[in-house]
């Protein structure tokens, strides 16, 4: 039971493949734990990946509703192995990260997927969900592949391009 | 180690190699890169940067240092020093998009409104599309509203100013998820 501190880029765990998680054992235990308080230790903070505190396995945690804003959610949750199965949709928002400090960039996501994981006691859920908490959910399974917001900024600020003649 | 300032801007007719040029003059002076844009307008290749560097340079130092290049590409340059570098105003962030039938002041109309507002325009683009007969102005501005704003009606009033000058305008809130 700790907070631990955040991997802050250039890391070069942040950009690693996270492994697959087989069975909770007391390791295992002991990242959720971790990864939890960390989360509630930063006030701003509704996701966090293992990889963020150091630990190469793919366990993510969120808490949706410490974003006042977004009303639909589906609570304060640990997911092990997280797979995206389903995307629909497209939307952009701009995102900002604990491992990048001090800089945000305009990101295109699904605006809806289907996410399919395992709880703390490795049962199988699946469920599907929009808006910020899939936005939340993409940024985190992106950490799980070494993939941070900046790997997917369109511009950093708006976009208005001539467009190319055609002829 | 006091870092000094220094705000720099080029201005070239487009070819390749512009940026390889001025930055391989920065890297050899010990100049950091703080903070850049650099974009091709109608022809013209056009970069502001902020840099840094420990020494303390004259602007004419600077200059001097990029002369020939200068007469090399026929290159426009400005170098001037910060004293202080200004935090980034803080608030809340919206993009407009101001368009319609190019005519003068479309500009001027929406930039007077925010400054007699106080609104900081963090970024601004324009563009002129559509054909040479009938052409379209593009404005799409980035603004930050200050979280303590006394106008709660600010949108509609910009809204009406851009109705009058027979423009559409589309204003929106960009929400910055920390994840």
């Amino acid at each position: 039971m700790a907070v631990r501190e955040v991997l802050v880029y250039p890391n070069p765990l942040l950009k690693e493949i996270s492994k697959e998680v087989n069975d909770i054992d007391e390791k295992i235990k002991n990242v959720i734990e971790d990864l939890i308080d960390t989360m509630d230790a930063t006030s701003h903070s509704t996701g966090i990946a293992a990889p963020q505190i150091g630990e190469l396995v793919r366990i993510i945690a969120i808490d949706p509703g410490k974003n006042k804003k977004c009303k639909n959610h589906h609570g304060k949750r640990v997911m092990i192995n997280p797979e995206i199965i389903k995307w629909e949709g497209l939307i952009q928002s701009r995102e900002g990260c604990m491992s990048v400090p001090d800089f945000t960039g305009n990101v295109n996501r699904a605006e809806k997927i289907v996410v399919q994981f395992f709880d703390e006691n490795m049962k199988q859920h699946v469920f599907e969900t929009e808006g910020f908490e899939a936005i939340l959910i993409q940024h985190e399974i992106d950490h799980l592949d070494g993939i941070l917001f900046i790997d997917r900024i369109i511009s950093k600020r708006t976009d208005l391009f001539r467009r190319k003649k055609y002829k | 180690m006091k870092k000094n300032y220094y705000a720099l801007t080029f201005i070239s007719e487009d070819r390749p190699g512009i940026v390889a040029k001025v930055s391989k003059i920065l890297y050899e002076n010990n100049f950091n890169i703080e903070d850049s844009s650099s974009t091709l307008l109608r022809g013209f290749f056009s970069m502001i940067l902020i840099v840094s560097c420990s020494e303390d340079y004259k602007i004419n130092k600077i200059k001097k240092k990029f002369a020939p290049l200068v007469k090399e590409l026929g290159m426009a340059i400005s170098v001037r020093k910060i004293d202080k570098l200004k935090t980034l105003p803080s608030g809340e962030t919206y993009v407009i998009s101001v368009y319609g039938a190019d005519k003068p002041g479309i500009v001027f109309k929406v930039a007077d409104f925010l400054a007699n507002n106080e609104i900081n325009i963090v970024d601004l683009q324009t563009k002129v599309a559509g054909s040479d007969e009938k052409p379209v102005y593009i404005m799409v501005l980035e603004v930050i509203i200050p979280e303590d704003f006394k106008n709660k009606n600010w949108s509609e009033e910009l809204k009406e100013i851009a109705k009058n000058i027979n423009t559409d305008i589309s204003i929106r809130h960009i929400e910055t998820y920390e994840l």
